[in-house]
């Protein structure tokens, strides 16, 4: 099974919302759909819920236009909420039967989900008297009440405790590991790295940066190295007054100065003129790109 | 449909199941028991004594003491005059009568001082009584009498030249307003009720499913017709089910005690519908209900929060005003088959008011009802597709309520893109 969305088009008003977005996400995979407050995300998952029609472009599963009364997609949106006056077991009734689920059904899958989402003392109660996280872990249960094909998750981490982090974490891993397609949007950086392989990066409306966070951080530039050494001043004032035609910049915080070469293959000489300084290095490396400088490196210019 | 049929059977227990329905309906029909069957309780709970009841007969006593005439003539004109008192003749005082009644020997004391003069003795004068009117009346024909029969006419004729019958035959070649005027009265009242407060509802309904941020999972499970359709329809029968226990409620007890209103005009005006008006104000019910209803859901998915729904259904709601004083206006003048009433006969947000009253108190061609009912049905229909678009586009937008331009531009595109 594959999701895949091509060209999305998708305007509101005189406004470009979406501008040929393309993505696709297989099966037993995550895929961390990114972007600055704005840069159209929801539309994006709107468009592949069905709730809004793209100008342009098609959502395909497994290279056919979708078919969403066939397809069984969980949704977890980042603006929260049930109905707060209502009991939790009636409304995860009301919401199995939308879903198309028999009575007997969604009682089973009530009982599996609150017991393993440790909620089954709260069946019976009203969504007002639960803590903003438990009412989290209600909306979760309802979005993997009809055991999902497509599961996507805006925000899933937000307002939750790291114990309930850590369930969560749990949850969407056996999610993965069941072969199922999981559309991941957050804006905490170290779940997407746990949970995706892949990521695409939304920015004002385009995807800017896509694939493999592996990938991506392999061609992310390498001019950055991390020195340590306890002769961290030393080691700076040697760079800032004899390397300085190899380095545009250095920064020392502690023990650690980072420097940034010229060029990527300044790397070597750098090393061997520090060495010709005998100063009392305990480390020489690139520096490894989080998700994080990526994240804000394709997105900053819409600051 | 399946999701229509979830969705509406979901809204219907939401009204029907929750505590306020359950106990306004129960409180209402509760008072329309006791209401109906009041004379039956009153019975069982007056005892024998005071200025009122007596042994074998209940009635609050009226004592007469006659000054001026003292003959049973008076004693029988007043028995006539105050049905619901029991007259006695005494001899008492002023100051004595003052007493009793002061005591509760007596509910009230007539003394008739001279052939024009009396005193009226009770506790208090009702503002809706005017018990000296008929003792005036008595005592102005006893002189009349007493004078007439002086010039030498004997009782009888003197009698009849006093009380001369005057032959009277009404025609009434329409319906008799008078005689449909409550029943129409209360059955617009309450389908304006019912339009105010369930259009209301499914406002608040809609505006909290957005402030709640549930639209955001309904949206995602089922389609923007159901989720509309299936709130107003549930709603709307859950309102129909809550009138039709009280109306129903109202005719069981009526028919229960039907003995006891038999002398009642104005209850056997009201329970005395006819059945072909009840059909027609189920109907107008229907169409007016729905019609309002959409405009409200439609008006209910612009508001962000619970507390801006009032400002955006405000025109509505003036609206159900305008339809409901005019057609009262209409009702009290008489003048049910004036240009404004015919009008609004036709228009689809007055016609379930206007037509209906019309047909109730005048006499309205069937084509014309046909035409009523017809372009109220289309435009019901039309305004239904209209607020499902509204409402597609509503229930996703949040802050400030679009502005009527940037919404039909809106609707615009999206008719183009389907």
């Amino acid at each position: 099974m594959q999701l895949e969305v091509r060209d999305i088009n998708k305007s509101f008003g005189e406004k470009q919302v979406l501008k040929d977005v393309a993505f696709s996400v297989p099966g037993g995979q995550a895929l961390g759909l990114l972007g600055r407050n704005g840069a159209g995300k929801t539309t994006m998952i709107r468009i592949i819920m069905g709730v809004f029609d793209a100008d342009g472009g098609s959502v395909l599963l497994d290279g056919k236009p979708i078919d969403r009364s066939r397809v069984k997609i969980g949704y977890l949106p980042e603006e929260r909420g049930l109905y707060p006056k209502k009991i939790i077991s009636r409304q995860l009734a009301y919401f199995g039967a939308l879903k198309g689920m028999t009575s007997s059904e969604t009682k089973e899958a009530t009982e599996k989900l609150l017991g393993r989402l440790e909620m089954s003392e709260y069946l019976n109660k009203k969504l007002e008297v639960l803590s903003k996280g438990n009412q989290q872990k209600i909306q979760l249960a309802v979005a993997l009440l009809n055991d999902p094909d497509i599961l996507i998750l805006d925000e899933p981490f937000s307002g939750l405790d790291p114990v309930n982090a850590m369930l969560l974490k749990d949850i969407v891993m056996e999610m993965i590991e069941k072969g199922k397609i999981v559309l991941f949007s957050s804006h905490q950086m170290n779940y997407v790295e746990e949970f995706c392989r892949d990521i695409a990066i939304l920015n004002s409306g385009g995807i800017v940066c896509s694939g493999a966070i592996r990938d991506i951080k392999r061609s992310y530039n390498r001019l950055k190295i991390v020195l340590s050494s306890v002769e961290a001043d030393k080691v700076e004032q040697y760079i800032r007054s004899g390397a300085m035609d190899i380095v545009t910049a250095a920064e020392r915080a502690h023990d650690t100065v980072t420097v940034t070469l010229v060029s990527a293959d300044n790397k070597m000489e750098l090393l061997r003129r520090l060495s010709a300084q005998n100063l009392n290095l305990d480390r020489f490396d690139v520096y490894e790109p989080s998700l994080n400088d990526i994240f804000v490196e394709y997105t900053e210019d819409s600051i | 449909m399946k999701q229509f049929k979830q969705v509406l059977r979901f809204e219907f227990s939401n009204y029907a199941k929750s505590k306020p329905y359950i106990i306004i309906t129960a409180i209402l029909v509760l008072v329309i028991a006791v209401l109906l069957t009041y004379p039956r309780i009153s019975a069982l709970f007056k005892s024998g004594d005071g200025g009122v009841p007596q042994a074998g007969d209940e009635r609050p006593i009226m004592a007469l003491a006659d000054m001026a005439y003292g003959s049973d003539e008076m004693l029988k004109k007043m028995t006539e005059a105050f049905p619901g008192n029991k007259v006695v003749t005494t001899g008492e005082s002023i100051d004595q009568l003052k007493s009793k009644v002061v005591s509760g020997d007596y509910a009230s004391a007539v003394v008739i001082e001279a052939p024009l003069k009396f005193t009226y003795i009770t506790e208090a004068i009702s503002i809706y009584a005017n018990p000296t009117a008929p003792i005036m009346m008595i005592l102005k024909e006893q002189y009349q009498l007493t004078k007439i029969t002086e010039l030498g006419l004997d009782a009888e004729e003197a009698s009849d030249v006093i009380h001369p019958a005057v032959g009277m035959t009404v025609t009434e070649t329409g319906k008799s307003q008078t005689q449909s005027f409550i029943y129409t009265y209360i059955l617009i009242y309450a389908l304006y009720m019912a339009i105010m407060l369930y259009g209301q509802f499914v406002a608040s309904s809609v505006a909290t499913e957005k402030s709640t941020r549930a639209m955001e999972l309904l949206i995602t499970s089922a389609n923007p017709m159901s989720l509309m359709f299936g709130k107003i329809i549930g709603t709307g029968l859950a309102g129909l089910m809550q009138f039709g226990i009280i109306f129903g409620s109202a005719f069981l007890f009526y028919n229960l005690n039907v003995d006891l209103w038999a002398g009642n005009a104005v209850i056997q005006m009201i329970f005395n519908i006819p059945l072909d008006l009840l059909l027609y104000v189920l109907l107008f019910f229907i169409i007016g209900f729905f019609l309002y209803s959409f405009v409200y859901g439609a008006l209910g998915s612009l508001a962000s929060r619970t507390e801006d729904v009032g400002a955006a259904i405000m025109p509505v709601t003036f609206l159900a005003m305008f339809a409901f004083f005019a057609v009262f206006y209409g009702m009290n003048s008489g003048k049910l088959d004036s240009p404004l009433m015919v009008a609004c006969s036709y228009i689809p947000f007055t016609s379930p008011m206007a037509m209906f009253t019309r047909i109730a108190m005048s006499n309205v061609a069937p084509y014309e009802i046909i035409i009523s009912i017809a372009v109220a049905i289309a435009s019901t229909v039309g305004i239904g597709m209209l607020s499902a678009a509204i409402y597609r586009i509503g229930i996703l937008m949040y802050g400030k309520p679009p502005k009527l331009g940037v919404l039909i531009k809106t609707l615009r595109k999206q008719k183009a893109n389907a």
